[in-house]
């Protein structure tokens, strides 16, 4: 058995032993006698005090310190746990990460236990609502297909720093179960460098960590089965496919971008750009690996486009190391994801969103169709930025010094000290009732007023 | 309390005469100084004779060898009508386990009441009760202490009836035994017994202490009158000497002034045995001897 708050069954021991004291010392109203002769006593104050050898009214006292050791048990809380106690788990799954997926799903799967708590990290760090760890991680294995513009699990994209993966761990710690004694933090799939703040987030934690390695995902090494510069001739020059009239289109191709048919992206490309809505096909060649710039000429109609609250006219936007600068007007934001232009007012203006194992992105920008915008030297440059492949995950593996500044040293976390709140035991409300009761039994227990007998005294 | 208890007492004082403190007033014979001259046995003195004596009591034995007509006076003799006053208030069932105090009480009349029969005077009994007064009164026949044992013995002691009054109702009794422990209406029992001294009455108090009283215990107690229970005093060991010594000082003024009044004053601790109260109550060393030149003539 263990105790929540051992320090209250000392508290109830001092108690006990101070009410012990008392009925050692206890002033009282003396006994009652009748004496003819009273009127030659002097007037004073009925109170007696007494020193005995042995602490009077035993039953009462008995009563009294059962009392205090019920009370103080009760807020000692009880907790009955297995011998050696229960180490609990808060397991941060890095989907961010250069690992596996499945295999990361299932090294965090294998850890998981009733009672431990699930944190993911991959553009946020996100806790895991309790009991529906294993309900997530079973849907989430099943990676789901969706249409072009469905959701699809973050599995890249915008990276949330380990650091923030770990304060939610301290969060999700908080609500471990009264039944942990210990509490281990596991780190799957950990990538990426230290932040700056990721040492003084990592104290927080107060004990050691363990850090899990999965293997590496299979990355295209070439695309359509065909490598680069392959013997075959096929040229990995991104595609465009849309009107070759289209300033974009135009654009791009002054780019090196290859104009593609309405099948869809040549075979061996890496990075199509489309001017319309995507298709299946297009989904496809996103999620077996491509890059899809989709850059719609009419963002009214655009599927994950969410209108400004504010439509204005800006003067331009960067892309790479190019600033485009022009009258634009936005009239829509583009979805969330990870930034790859911006307005010159530093708001999104194309962001990239994890597919599969590439990426989609989406344009908000609207190209005047007349022009020579899209001939100018700064809009060939932030084509060739906007046409590169994505950045789907953070290629460099966990550093050693990282990999040891996450692991720690020592032993494992007190849940005591990471719980947000007292846990409660169950037999705290019985323990309490039944103090409750014995008080409530203690006046039949005093002793009455001494009646009028003169030789009880003698 | 059994009547054999009695029987031990009534032994112990068997033989014990009660005799009168000083000559009583004209009274029948008996066997107490009369302040009357009259014709008995026992000698007093010669009165030259007076024109209308009884010619019989001239000594004719003087004159034949004096020459001078002398009357023989002797000493008369009366009885001594005797009241035994019992205090049978609340104050005197004390302590109230043992009645110590009303049995010392009850012991203490019926041995003055015994030795009183014994020198054949009448003998009567006041019980000053909570429901009033009962009186026997004054008697020589044979079995008056018996009845004084029974009404006695039918008696509990409660309330707080004033004595005073039995003591005025007794003016017509020579002597008066006041048995009570005086913590009722001590002054105005007092002043009673002026009146009855200064009448010629004799009176005697036997005043009535429990040992508890005098020596209560050392635990602390909150003391209360029997008779005023709101009165509620701390008998601590701060107070335990202070009220020895004020009730000690109040037994000393009350027996000052008992005595100044006249009246005999006996005390009797609930530890002491009866019957030696009463031989301290009836000790003849202590009788006043006839004064000379008092005399009354015996018609």
């Amino acid at each position: 058995m263990n105790w929540l708050l051992p320090w209250a069954l000392g508290a109830a021991a001092a108690a006990a032993i101070g009410v012990t004291l008392l009925h050692l010392l206890a002033r009282d109203r003396p006994q009652r006698w009748l004496l003819p002769t009273a009127r030659f006593v002097s007037p004073g104050t009925a109170r007696a005090t007494r020193r005995a050898r042995t602490p009077r009214d035993m039953m009462l006292l008995a009563l009294r310190v059962l009392a205090l050791v019920l009370a103080g048990a009760a807020f000692a809380g009880p907790v009955l746990s297995p011998e050696g106690g229960r180490v609990a788990r808060v397991v941060l799954l890095d989907r961010s990460g250069a690992g596996d997926a499945r295999a990361a799903l299932d090294s965090a799967r294998a850890r998981m236990h009733a009672g431990d708590r699930l944190v993911l990290l991959d553009s946020t760090a996100t806790i895991v609502p309790p009991g529906q760890e294993s309900a997530w991680l079973d849907s989430a294995r099943a990676l789901p297909v969706v249409g072009p513009a469905a959701e699809s699990p973050a599995l890249g994209g915008t990276r949330a720093p380990l650091s923030a993966g770990i304060i939610a761990a301290v969060r999700a710690a908080a609500e471990i179960g009264p039944y942990a004694d210990s509490v281990l933090l596991s780190i799957v799939a950990p990538s990426g460098d230290a932040d700056a703040a990721l040492t003084h987030v990592r104290a927080l934690w107060p004990g050691r960590a363990e850090t899990v390695n999965v293997v590496p995902a299979q990355r295209a090494a070439s695309f359509g089965g065909v490598a680069a510069d392959s013997p075959s001739g096929v040229s990995r020059r991104p595609s465009v496919r849309g009107a070759p009239g289209d300033a974009v289109v135009a654009g791009a191709r002054l780019a090196g971008a290859v104009l593609a048919g309405g099948g869809g992206a040549p075979r061996g490309a890496a990075t199509m750009l489309i001017r319309m809505q995507p298709t299946t096909s297009d989904s496809a060649f996103a999620r077996e690996g491509g890059t899809l710039l989709v850059w719609p000429g009419d963002t009214a109609s655009a599927a994950g486009m969410a209108p400004r609250a504010t439509p204005d006219t800006i003067g331009g936007f960067i892309a790479g190391d190019a600033a485009v600068l022009y009258a634009a007007a936005r009239a829509h934001v583009p979805p969330q994801g990870r930034v790859v232009a911006r307005w010159i007012d530093g708001a999104p203006a194309i962001t990239e969103a994890a597919h599969g194992r590439g990426c989609i992105r989406t344009a908000a920008i609207v190209i005047p169709p007349s022009g020579d915008l899209t001939l100018r030297p700064a809009f060939q440059r932030a084509m060739q930025a906007l046409l590169a492949p994505c950045a789907v995950a953070d290629p460099r593996p966990l550093s050693d010094s990282t990999r040891v500044l996450l692991a720690g040293e020592g032993p494992l976390a007190r849940a005591g000290d990471l719980r947000a709140s007292a846990a409660r035991s169950p037999a705290t409300p019985w323990l309490l009732g039944l103090a409750l009761l014995l008080l409530l039994l203690e006046p039949l227990l005093r002793r009455p007023d001494a009646s009028a007998a003169t030789g009880a005294a003698a | 309390m059994p009547i054999a208890v009695y029987a031990s007492l009534l032994d112990a004082v068997r033989g014990v005469r009660w005799p009168a403190r000083g000559p009583v007033a004209a009274a029948p014979p008996g066997t107490h100084h009369s302040r009357l001259r009259g014709s008995s046995a026992e000698f007093a003195e010669y009165r030259p004779y007076r024109p209308g004596d009884d010619s019989r009591r001239i000594d004719w034995k003087l004159l034949a060898r004096t020459d001078r007509a002398a009357v023989r006076l002797a000493t008369e003799r009366a009885v001594l009508p005797t009241t035994i006053i019992i205090d049978a208030s609340a104050s005197l069932a004390f302590p109230s386990t043992t009645l110590d105090k009303w049995v010392l009480a009850k012991q203490v009349a019926v041995g003055l009441a015994s030795a009183a029969h014994a020198s054949s005077d009448p003998v009567g009994l006041t019980i000053v009760a909570s429901d009033g007064m009962h009186t026997l009164m004054p008697r020589t026949r044979r079995g008056t202490v018996g009845d004084m044992m029974r009404v006695l013995e039918a008696t509990e002691p409660a309330g707080s009836t004033p004595l005073a009054g039995a003591v005025r109702a007794s003016h017509d009794i020579s002597r008066i035994a006041i048995v009570t422990d005086l913590l009722g209406d001590a002054d105005a029992l007092l002043d009673a017994a002026r009146v009855h001294r200064a009448a010629g009455g004799e009176v005697h108090l036997v005043h009535v202490v429990a040992m508890e009283e005098l020596e209560p215990p050392q635990e602390p107690l909150l003391a209360t009158d029997p008779e005023d229970e709101r009165l509620e005093r701390p008998l601590t060991e701060t107070t335990r000497s202070a009220y020895q010594a004020a009730f000690a000082g109040w037994r000393a003024a009350q027996a000052r002034a008992w005595t100044a009044a006249g009246a005999q004053y006996h005390l009797a601790t609930t530890g002491t045995a009866a019957h030696r109260i009463v031989r301290q109550v009836t000790d003849a060393r202590r009788v006043e001897p006839p004064r000379p030149g008092v005399t009354d003539v015996a018609r």
